[in-house]
């Protein structure tokens, strides 16, 4: 009997927290619904903390190089003349880089011109001017030093790529082939040292001629 | 002479651009990112290469100040004024001020996959000429994304000059096309390409060459389908192969088909 009373007593009890639960629930629904209500009629309150996040990415990156050289140019019959140029690479890694070099010159007469007085080119056509793409490996990287306080971080490197020679009145197709030296003065600035050669076709004497031009420069480049 | 001067000039310019940038880095101390070395050391090395010996190392708990960076290398100074080049990696293992992570994300896969911008140069044959091509790309989505790019086709008869702009749609970004044979044949699965289609137009300007009797040079529009393939190397690295078909709008009766094919390099960012 008295489980009897107690299950009914339980039961009552049950029925009793569910409807309190469900009363709560809404008045706290209702409440919720007030303070959302209450929060957008306020302003809302933004903290002033200054925080000083580390951005890697505006660290100051030194991945562009770009600079000037001066060099000769020995253009195959025509010559070796002063050549001078700009160039701008980019790094992509520590042991590859990207660059993109203009250089002009102007050649000189031909032996056979010289000899005979005939002129096979005008002045204008005698002006060479190049451009190429060129893609290089860095490939002894070390340390340079001058007596026993100076220290300089250098590399030397291989470079091939194509481009176009305007000379002779036509733009040639032309693949560049070389290597260099670079000399890390300051984080900022490099001395280059390089040796490059030039192959493209000449057509002046009717047949295509596939002519190996060298040229060999000094450059200085800026980092940025 | 002018030229020299010219060059000189600009050499001067890029210095002095330079100079007051690095000399006020060096001064002005409190600019630098401040981060705690939480690793148990990180290695300073002379330069900013794997081959450069470690001179120096930095111990857990000591502060460093991040000055500058060469491709993956830091250049970091110490509270004793020690300075040396710090690998990335290394770099994760540091706390800033606030105490939060450092993260430095690698250029990898996801982030190729979530590129905005794309530039490359790319060589190879149009209608028998040996070409050069220079791109710079930019993507709306995975998926979609224009291009403009300047090309100069070298032949025996003739230079040309174009200047295109294009759509292109790559419909699988994110293409493993052999990663079912991976169980039997390592690294399959890390070749990762993206097949690509799309449309655009054109300027192309032809200049015949000196030696050829006396033609005129002419500048025709021009409308092209292209198709090629990207694959991810490594790092910031693309391999590109392309087909296009022109269509020369020409002021004669007949148009003219133009078939060029290229091979090429692309750096994205």
């Amino acid at each position: 009997m008295e489980t009897r009373i107690q299950y009914i007593f339980l039961g009552l009890r049950n029925a009793a927290l569910v409807a309190l639960l469900a009363l709560t629930q809404t008045n706290l629904m209702a409440a919720e619904q007030e303070t959302v209500e209450w929060d957008e009629a306020a302003e809302l309150v933004e903290p002033e903390i200054k925080r000083t996040k580390v951005d890697i990415a505006n660290i100051d990156a030194l991945d562009v190089e770009m600079g000037a050289f001066f060099g000769m140019m020995n253009v195959v019959d025509f010559g070796t003349n002063p050549v001078s140029g700009i160039s701008l690479a980019y790094h992509v890694t520590e042991d590859i880089f990207v660059t993109a070099t203009v250089g002009q010159s102007t050649t000189d007469q031909t032996s056979f011109e010289v000899i005979t007085g005939a002129r096979l080119l005008t002045d204008s056509e005698r002006d060479l001017l190049y451009y190429d793409l060129s893609v290089g490996l860095n490939l002894l990287p070390g340390e340079g030093f001058i007596g026993k306080s100076y220290a300089f971080n250098s590399s030397f490197y291989g470079i091939a790529g194509i481009g176009s020679t305007k000379f002779a009145g036509d733009q040639r197709f032309t693949i560049t082939a070389g290597a260099g030296y670079r000399i890390i003065m300051m984080d900022w600035l490099a001395l280059h040292i390089e040796v490059k050669n030039h192959i493209f076709d000449i057509d002046i004497l009717g047949t295509d001629k596939t002519t190996h031009n060298i040229s060999y420069k000094v450059g200085f480049t800026v980092f940025f | 002479m002018k030229i020299v001067r010219l060059y000189i000039s600009f050499l001067m310019v890029t210095i002095f651009c330079a100079l007051p940038e690095t000399s006020a880095d060096e001064v002005a101390s409190d600019e630098f990112a401040q981060l705690e070395v939480i690793d148990a050391y990180i290695e300073l090395r002379t330069g900013p290469g794997r081959g450069f010996p470690v001179y120096y190392v930095a111990e857990q708990g000591e502060w460093v100040e991040i000055l500058k960076s060469k491709t993956r290398w830091y250049k970091v100074r110490l509270t004793n004024q020690k300075m040396g080049w710090v690998i990335k990696n290394q770099l994760k293992k540091t706390l800033t001020v606030d105490g939060e992570e450092v993260l430095l994300d690698d250029p990898d896969y996801q982030e190729y996959l979530e590129r905005l911008g794309e530039v490359g140069v790319l060589t190879g044959d149009f209608e028998g000429a040996s070409l050069i091509s220079i791109y710079g790309g930019y993507h709306f989505t995975k998926n979609l994304s224009t291009e403009l790019s300047l090309s100069q086709a070298l032949g025996n008869f003739s230079e040309i000059r174009m200047a295109t702009i294009n759509v292109i749609n790559e419909p699988f970004p994110e293409l493993q096309p052999l990663s079912w044979l991976s169980d039997v044949v390592p690294y399959v699965d890390e070749v990762r390409m993206s097949p690509y289609f799309g449309i655009g137009v054109g300027v192309m300007e032809t200049l015949p060459r000196a030696t050829l009797v006396q033609t005129i040079d002419r500048t025709d529009n021009l409308t092209f389908v292209t198709s090629g393939l990207k694959f991810y190397l490594t790092r910031r690295f693309l391999l590109r192969l392309e087909y296009r078909k022109f269509v020369v709008l020409t002021d004669r009766n007949e148009n003219e088909d133009v078939e060029e094919w290229k091979l090429g390099f692309s750096i994205f960012f």
